[in-house]
């Protein structure tokens, strides 16, 4: 007999639920004076079974079951055996069973790492997220189970969807996901606080590498689906303001706000009421992210999935969640004294200056995704909000918050007032001339090269002079790496984006053509078939003053089974610059219509994110160190 | 209840009210700007005749104008529909053909049958374009007075028809 | 002071740049959304309406109309929908004000509440 892995991973969900109704029992079922190791144990169990459930749904891919619905539907026998894989992941139903895994991965780990806390803190922090387990796998079992059956067993899958059958998009949800899913730890953390009414120093610095965790993976998930959207999309855009993309910066926005915030609470006992509430809204974020993307009520490039019923369903549990979290908030929120007041000149100033800054762009691109809607539903006429409208709001909020992040270097190392107004004009003098030289072809560019040169300036000048004390290097290093990260990618954006060549154009066969300092000739067109595609590869030669740069092949390729046509772009990617084609369509035989695009310094977008990261993952190490 | 959460409770009950309306309404219905404003003026072929029509070439009656194609295989579809239609006499059936080569659209009625009194012939899709029209198969109606009543986008079918073209076609009589 | 001084400089290049027929049709085309796709511009789709309209700006401009006439007309046909950039309207008015009034509320309140 055949074990029927479908039915193991079913029945593995299953006992997750029943798993996490048992975790709850500790603190809901009184009387029985059940002990609290239920809910450790539990806690740390939950995680296993549903990775043992979400392998069976890989090996019912890689078997090949289409007696499964989800399978047969995301899946054929042609797919190479990796895209089978991560196929798992790709519809509806497999991403969030992988978002029940990762949720709880964390509460695994949530688990593991509190034990220094109290103890009623740590039960109504564990209780709670197992709270927000039980309604997302319940999410799954209701609305979207991967293992529900075909009336009728298909022969062979459908397709999974090409756009998907890429690198990008295989690790972007994961990571994504960790990073949503990672700021469910501070958000119950957060409501648990506000039941012990008090938010402690230690249990601020204790919140803290969580919340890091969970932004360097937020940052990493989106800078890869930029990244991707980049090569994959075939118009070499890295971001459009699309809800999809609104979705996941809404809370990466105000999880940065909040790095800033819990600092100040656990070094210094402050802005404690703020933090909690900043806590609870930026998973309400992530949360209201997920309903916007899965139930499809907006118009995007990138949304999937729609049923109402799973809306309905994930609509109550963003209610009743947040709703929840800000009634515990509301009702405590008096009873969080801080042990100090603010000085506006001070660290502690600044990060308020910066919350200001950073909620007000979160809520500027919430009113943007939300507005439309609004509009819509109210029979008023229908709009759209664009790139336009965010670069009038948010490039404005950015400016001030960058003109403080150069100056945080300099107010840490505690120099005499007079000295400092010397230096800040100096450096801002000297930042200006910069970028006039550099940049002089639009306003834009000019602020953008500013902001970058003003922020390294900055940082470097201090290095050299002030911070030689290697305890105090140490403790900024992450700041400075993560700041220098954001100048890098300000850098990218701002000389890519200001100097860029981009031609569409039809070239014949052998025909040559100069975009910027570059010539490129269509050397060849081949035809290619794979697997489960065909594919016309062309050849572009590129050349500066007569000498061969590089080779490009960009692709069109043609999916068999669901007859789809894709782009994928050619890319000659330096350090300096990107030379990117893409094949449009085919005019003729031996003619087809091209986008070239020179495009300097784009690395430096996602370089700078790979900076940030780095910057998040040293301030967790640090502050770890501290502790022991 | 002090005023500050009353005020978080109205917004947050709010924001999930819009949402749950939201699921429930089709993103993609865009309301047409020019419901109730002249039909654009033209100067165009007929697709059979050596003879241009303008905006005199609509008879006083209410009439419904199919913007349609011989390459759009959503016309197939609703082709049927619009013959059923063209028989009547309270109102007036005009297509244009948009953006498309003359033997190919001939042919393609000499196949299925011709359903309007006559064809404007929108090569370029210059009228198209006055009309916002942005896939075909559309459909439009408007009155004596040619100011535009109705639009829809996509192949029509009985319901579209008997629910919301109907009445606008034969009211008032 | 900064702040001023920078407006200056952002004041005095604003005059420098006048955009010419070329970059004036690239920015209509990177601001016009294309009614059939989902959530792209102009400038990004290859889809036949999206480049009969290309074409048509094109000539327009040519033609000599300005960037708003021909995003007048546009929206005059297709609605407002297609413009990126929300018209400042009755309709739209708290889509561009809400911002300014968020940022006065979230000061006044941050800053009374923690600056002593």
């Amino acid at each position: 007999m055949i074990i029927d892995i479908g039915f193991i991973g079913y029945f593995l969900l299953l006992l997750g639920l029943m798993n996490c109704l048992f975790l709850l029992t500790p603190k809901f079922v009184s009387g029985l004076n059940l002990s609290n190791n239920i809910l450790l144990s539990a806690s740390k169990l939950h995680f296993p079974i549903l990775f043992i459930s979400f392998i069976c749904l890989i090996v019912t891919f890689v078997g090949e079951d289409y007696s499964l619905d989800y399978v047969s539907k995301n899946s054929n026998s042609n797919l190479p055996l990796i895209y089978k894989i991560s196929a798992a992941w790709a519809g509806h139903e497999g991403s969030m069973l992988l978002w029940c895994v990762v949720s709880s991965f964390w509460m695994f780990l949530a688990s593991k790492y509190s034990n220094d806390l109290p103890k009623s803190l740590r039960t109504n922090f564990l209780t709670i997220m197992g709270i927000l387990n039980l309604g997302f796998l319940l999410f799954v079992v209701a609305t979207s189970n991967p293992f529900a059956r075909n009336l009728s067993v298909p022969i062979d899958g459908g397709d999974l969807n090409p756009l998907l059958q890429d690198f990008g998009l295989i690790v972007h949800p994961p990571m994504l996901y960790m990073g949503y899913v990672g700021l469910s730890v501070v958000f119950s953390f957060a409501v648990a606080c506000c039941f012990e009414k008090e938010f402690k120093k230690e249990w601020a610095q204790w919140l803290r590498p969580w919340v890091l965790a969970s932004w360097s993976f937020l940052t990493l998930g989106i800078s890869l689906g930029s990244w991707w959207a980049y090569y994959e999309l075939g118009w070499g855009g890295w971001w459009f303001w699309d809800p999809v993309e609104n979705a996941s910066f809404m809370p990466w926005l105000m999880s940065t706000a909040l790095i800033h915030s819990v600092i100040a609470s656990g070094e210094k006992g402050m802005f404690k009421s703020w933090t909690i509430l900043l806590s609870i809204f930026t998973f309400s974020l992530s949360l209201l992210g997920t309903f916007l993307v899965r139930s499809g009520i907006l118009i995007s490039v990138h949304s999937f999935a729609s049923d109402p019923s799973r809306g309905i369903f994930i609509l109550l549990m963003l209610a009743m969640l947040i709703g929840g979290g800000l009634a515990a908030y509301t009702m405590n929120s008096k009873k969080f004294v801080d042990d100090n007041d603010v000085n506006i000149y001070s660290k502690e100033g600044f990060f308020l200056l910066n919350n200001i800054l950073l909620v007000t762009a979160t809520f500027t691109i919430l009113l943007g995704t939300m507005y439309p809607l609004v509009l819509d539903i109210l029979g008023l006429e229908k709009i759209s909000v664009g790139v336009p409208y965010y670069n009038a709001v948010f490039i404005p909020l950015m400016i001030p918050l960058i003109l403080l992040v150069g100056y945080v270097p300099m107010l840490l190392s505690r120099i005499s007032k007079n000295k400092q107004i010397l230096q800040l004009l100096i450096i801002f003098l000297v930042s200006l001339v910069l970028s006039l030289l550099f940049s002089i072809n639009s306003i834009l560019y000019i602020v953008g090269f500013f902001s970058a040169v003003w922020i390294i300036i900055n940082i470097f000048f201090d290095l050299f002079l002030y911070t030689k004390n290697s305890v105090r290097l140490k403790s900024r290093m992450g700041m400075y790496f993560a700041h220098f990260g954001l100048a890098i990618f300000i850098l990218g954006a701002s000389v890519s984006e200001n100097t860029k060549v981009e031609k569409e154009l039809v070239l014949s066969l052998g025909e040559t053509t100069t975009i910027g300092s570059f010539d490129y000739k269509l050397n060849k067109l081949e035809e290619e078939k794979s697997v489960n595609y065909d594919a016309v590869i062309a050849s572009v030669l590129v050349s500066k003053n007569n000498s061969i740069v590089a080779e490009i092949k960009p692709e069109k390729r043609l999916y068999h089974s669901s007859e789809s046509a894709m782009t994928e772009a050619g890319i000659f990617a330096r350090l300096d610059r990107d030379l990117y084609v893409s094949l449009g369509n085919m005019i003729d035989d031996n003619k087809w219509s091209l986008r070239i695009y020179d495009k300097p310094f784009i690395r430096f977008i996602w370089i700078g994110t790979i900076f940030m990261i780095i910057g998040s993952i040293l301030s967790i190490r640090y502050r770890k160190k501290t502790n022991e | 209840m002090n005023k500050n959460t009353f005020i978080f409770t109205v917004i947050f009950g709010l924001m999930c009210l819009f949402l749950f309306m939201g699921l429930y309404n089709d993103p993609k219905k865009i309301e047409s700007p020019l419901i109730g404003k002249q039909f654009p003026k033209f100067k165009l072929n007929d697709l059979y005749l050596d003879i241009t029509l303008d905006n005199t070439s609509f008879i006083k009656k209410k009439t419904i104008i199919n913007v349609w194609a011989s390459w759009c295989l959503e016309c197939e579809r609703e082709h049927s529909y619009l013959i059923g239609l063209s028989g009547n006499k309270e109102f007036d059936l005009v297509g244009i053909n948009y953006k498309d080569q003359g033997d190919d659209a001939r042919g393609w009625l000499g196949m299925r049958g011709n359903p309007y009194r006559i064809i404007i012939s929108d090569q370029s899709g210059d009228l198209a374009l006055d009309l916002g029209v942005y896939g075909v198969p559309e459909t439009y109606i408007i009155d004596e007075n040619q100011t535009i009543l109705f639009k829809h986008i996509g192949p029509i079918n009985n319901t579209i028809i008997e629910n919301d073209m109907m009445p606008i076609l034969v009211e008032n009589k | 002071m900064k702040k001023i001084t920078l407006f200056l400089f952002l004041l005095l290049s604003l005059n420098i740049y006048a955009s010419d027929a070329d970059s004036q049709y690239k920015e209509l085309i990177e601001e016009l959304r294309c009614m059939v796709c989902q959530n792209q511009n102009l400038a990004e789709s290859e889809a036949p309406l999206a480049v009969d309209m290309k074409q048509k700006i094109r000539e327009m401009l040519e033609s000599g109309k300005s960037k708003n006439e021909i995003k007048q007309f546009l929206s005059d046909r297709y609605s407002s929908y297609i413009l990126y950039e929300p018209p400042i309207n009755k309709q739209n008015l708290i889509l561009w004000i809400a911002p300014f009034i968020f940022i006065i509320i979230l000061s006044f309140m941050l800053l009374r509440r923690y600056i002593k």
